[in-house]
């Protein structure tokens, strides 16, 4: 082979920087690595690390539609991406990004393949036959009249997939596509991978779910701070050491705390009990059967409750519903009488960005107590609490909305809890966050379940880390039912029910130690 | 199948099946002849063919009570401020709701004349023709189909990508505005429009905010996704499936062109005669027709 038709088959990546406009810092420097055609590679790192921009460099977006500064050169197999136009970009890199529901642009799957091909100007014969091609192939070809808004989240990856692949890319980027998926999902979505992989495609995946995906990858591309620091097999030691080395370990050890909640102070104790679910259905509009019923529930001070089950089982729906910003079709739920000043419920909704609504982080977490009619010292006193709780203290003074995605989930959670909710609802808290993150914000949550701040927590999750890491009881919500309402240990240790749930059995809950130690994350009688 | 996807629409019927070209040339017969028309008659058959268009679309009871609300609504108003404001001759007060008094050389009340209520209520046909015309072609036609045939008609591709666009996400910003809603009662927020309407006016104010962010981030998401999909405005685009006319659609066309041309034909003629006096005795009849009936 020469060295120009090889040079063709791989992307190259030499000395990339990039700094945004009206910036003065570069938020990615000295970035330099090889793609071979047929890998599969992981990018990982820390959020804001720089994982979204380096794959908006590969896809050429960066710099032809962006006003920052790029230094360095990417090479496209026969392509320098700095003088290609958009068309030729398109068919060698494919981009999908994290939201689905956001980059689908027409209202019909047939038209969704469709857009990308009719702006390649191709003939409609061939049009047709992309669209029944890549239909087939991603399992959709039953749904090609349907509407895009009607389609599960999985099947909305999976159009996203088949749009993109329809342009016939050699290079596939992904951003996060597992975080929004169930395990059952992800696995679905990574057999894809492989194969399209073993056709001879180049693979970069962009995500913090590292557990499922580094076993089937080759290479481990690592970012910190703009930099590569570890580019390396995606198995082995140094792939370890590097992911451990910035808090992203595969397997996370388990908590091995108990939980002593502490009765709120100035106030009269709490009863035992929080919230009682009885009966409680959900039906939508002229629907066949309902998307869940039958549920019958308490919930106790002092616990951490996962809520897990696969995508579209009605978990959102459930929280809401629990919220009371949903109406159930039957049942009933009571919950305890709140303290004056503080709330039956608080809810950090999956996108936090549509609770913030203050100028400052200082008013956004003040914005509740001030309803209740809390008096200043009072709110003063509960604002540094959670900001300092959360780690959001030297962020008091900023506007919510221009903070990064982290920062700002972190707001919506600090701005529940200065509520002082007996419940606080936590609805995906693992969306577009990196695990130490996660870890970060959920540690501190239940810091104040023990301190009495807040009640009891109900999250939901697909993560089975933050199930054995966190949780102190499990409801499993699958096929319009409660499947189960057990200890972590007693369901991890449930192959079926992990199946059914759509958690995987991933190395946390394989490694019988981890779950053992769950013993002392009991809830309290 | 409809470009408001929020709704429902049966994508069956002969209008939605009808080529995307000749619903726009549809709609811009009916707007020229809701400008050009002025007799109560021609107007309410405008009217009536609008609606037996619609009426074909076989809508749910509920979509048609939505309408029909919108359609209320355009007309109230417009019956409303013609009542106010009708300044023709004869007028007879309908409802007097401040007397008449003077201020300095101004004479000034509020009063509801009968002539201008009734003016409004055949005004309104215009705008009601319209509204329900171009809705029936938007809930006929999908978005895709849509921006071919508007780019067919020459309307630049930028334009007509960013009104389709908009229909796509307007059900989701209805969505997020709900949720930011939500929210915000949960965390005590309660509307107080009388005792503290200055409060009330800012929170509402504010509560857009979150729903202006998440629109910005979707479009440049939105942005990010078109670029990678080669998507560009100023080069040409096929259009799948390729839009192609039946004969009924064809005879259909010629028709409505055949109907704008003859409107303007006569109307300007009857204009011309009605400014200049001008015109053969002849003809005559045919001015008193159109002025008449058209």
């Amino acid at each position: 082979m020469s060295g120009a038709s090889s040079e063709n088959l791989k992307v190259s990546v030499e000395r990339v920087g990039y700094t945004f406009f009206g910036s003065e810092r570069p938020s990615l420097a000295d970035i330099s690595f090889t793609l071979t055609q047929g890998s599969l590679t992981v990018l990982a790192g820390p959020t804001g690390s720089g994982k979204s921009t380096l794959l908006r460099i590969l896809a050429g977006l960066i710099p032809n539609s962006a006003a920052g500064q790029m230094q360095g050169r990417v090479r496209l197999f026969d392509l320098d991406t700095e003088d290609a136009a958009s068309l030729d970009l398109a068919t060698r890199a494919g981009l999908v990004l994290q939201s689905p529901d956001d980059q689908i642009c027409t209202t019909h799957v047939e038209s969704e393949v469709a857009f990308g091909l009719e702006n390649l100007c191709l003939p409609t014969p061939e049009i047709e036959r992309r669209i029944g091609h890549w239909l087939a192939r991603f399992n959709l070809a039953a749904q090609r009249h349907q509407r895009t808004h009607t389609l599960s989240g999985g099947q909305k990856q999976r159009l996203t997939l088949a749009s993109i692949l329809a342009m016939g890319p050699r290079l596939l980027l992904l951003d996060e596509p597992l975080a929004q998926l169930d395990a059952a999902g992800a696995m679905q979505l990574l057999d894809e991978l492989e194969q399209l992989r073993a056709a001879g495609l180049t693979v970069l995946i962009a995500e913090h779910r590292l557990d499922d995906l580094l076993p089937r990858a080759d290479r481990l591309l690592l970012l910190d701070a703009g930099r590569l620091v570890a580019d390396c097999p995606a198995c082995g030691v140094d792939a370890s050491a590097a992911l451990g080395a910035l808090g992203l370990e595969l397997v996370s050890p388990a908590l091995p705390v108990s939980i002593e909640p502490q009765d709120p102070l100035d106030s009269p104790a709490p009863p035992a009990w929080i919230a009682r679910v009885r009966g409680l259905e959900c039906r939508w509009p002229r629907a066949a059967r309902p998307l869940w019923s039958d549920i019958h529930l308490d919930f106790q001070a002092g616990e951490c409750v996962a809520l897990v089950g696969p995508n579209g089982s009605g978990k959102t729906t459930f929280l809401s519903t629990i919220a009371g910003l949903t109406e159930p079709f039957a049942g009933s739920m009571e919950i305890s009488e709140p303290p004056a000043g503080s709330t039956a419920i608080g809810l950090a909704p999956q996108n936090p960005d549509l609770t913030l609504f203050c100028r400052t982080v200082h008013d956004e977490l003040a914005f509740g107590p001030r309803q209740l009619g809390v008096d200043r010292d009072e709110v003063h006193r509960r604002v540094i609490q959670a900001a300092d709780a959360l780690g959001i203290a030297d962020l008091l003074a900023q506007a919510p909305l221009a903070l990064s995605q982290g920062q700002r989930l972190r707001v919506a959670v600090a701005a529940a809890i200065t509520l002082r909710p007996r419940l606080l609802l936590l609805d995906e808290p693992t969306t577009g966050q990196d695990p130490r993150q996660v870890s970060r914000l959920l540690t501190a949550v239940r810091r104040l379940i023990a301190d009495g701040v807040v009640g009891a927590v109900l999250f939901s999750t697909h993560d089975a880390r933050l199930v054995v890491r966190f949780a102190t009881r499990v409801l499993a919500l699958v096929d319009g039912a409660l499947l189960a309402n057990c200890s972590p240990a007693a369901f991890l240790t449930d192959p079926q029910s992990l199946q059914k749930a759509g958690l995987s059995a991933t190395s946390i809950a394989r490694k019988q130690g981890a779950v053992e130690d769950l013993s002392l994350a009991r809830p309290r009688s | 199948m409809s470009a408001l996807g929020w709704i429902e629409v049966n994508d069956q019927t002969w209008l939605a099946r009808c080529d995307a070209r000749l619903k726009l040339a549809w709609l811009g017969v009916l707007s020229l002849a809701s400008v050009q028309l002025e007799s109560h008659e021609a107007l309410y058959a405008l009217f009536a063919i609008t609606l037996i268009v619609a009426a074909g679309l076989r809508l749910a009871a509920r979509t048609w009570a939505i309408i029909a609300a919108l359609l209320a609504t355009i007309t109230w108003g417009t019956v409303l401020s013609q009542a106010m404001f009708y300044g023709g001759h004869p007028s007879s007060p309908h409802l007097t709701i401040i007397p008449t008094f003077r201020l300095g050389s101004l004479e000034l009340g509020v009063t509801l004349w009968r002539e201008g209520a009734i003016f409004g209520l055949v005004q309104s046909l215009r705008l009601v023709a319209v509204t329900l015309g171009g809705l029936a072609v938007c809930l006929s036609t999908s978005p895709q189909r849509l921006l071919a045939a508007l780019v067919a008609v020459r309307v630049p591709v930028a334009v007509s990508f960013m009104a389709v666009a908009a229909l796509r996400f307007l059900p989701t910003i209805l969505n997020e505005w709900g949720t930011v809603r939500r929210s915000s009662r949960l965390r005590g927020y309660r509307p107080r429009v009388w005792s503290a309407p200055w409060h009330t006016l800012r929170m509402e104010a504010a509560l857009m905010a979150p729903v202006i962010a998440a629109s910005l981030r979707r479009a440049t998401t939105l942005a990010t996704s078109l670029g990678s999909r080669g998507f560009d405005a100023t080069r040409p685009r096929t259009a799948y499936p390729a839009m192609r006319m039946r004969p009924t659609d064809m005879v259909l066309l010629w028709s409505l062109a055949a109907f704008a041309v003859a409107l303007s034909t006569l109307k300007s003629m009857y204009w011309l005669s009605q400014v200049t006096g001008a015109g053969a005795e002849s003809l005559a009849p045919l001015y008193a027709w159109i002025g008449r009936w058209l």
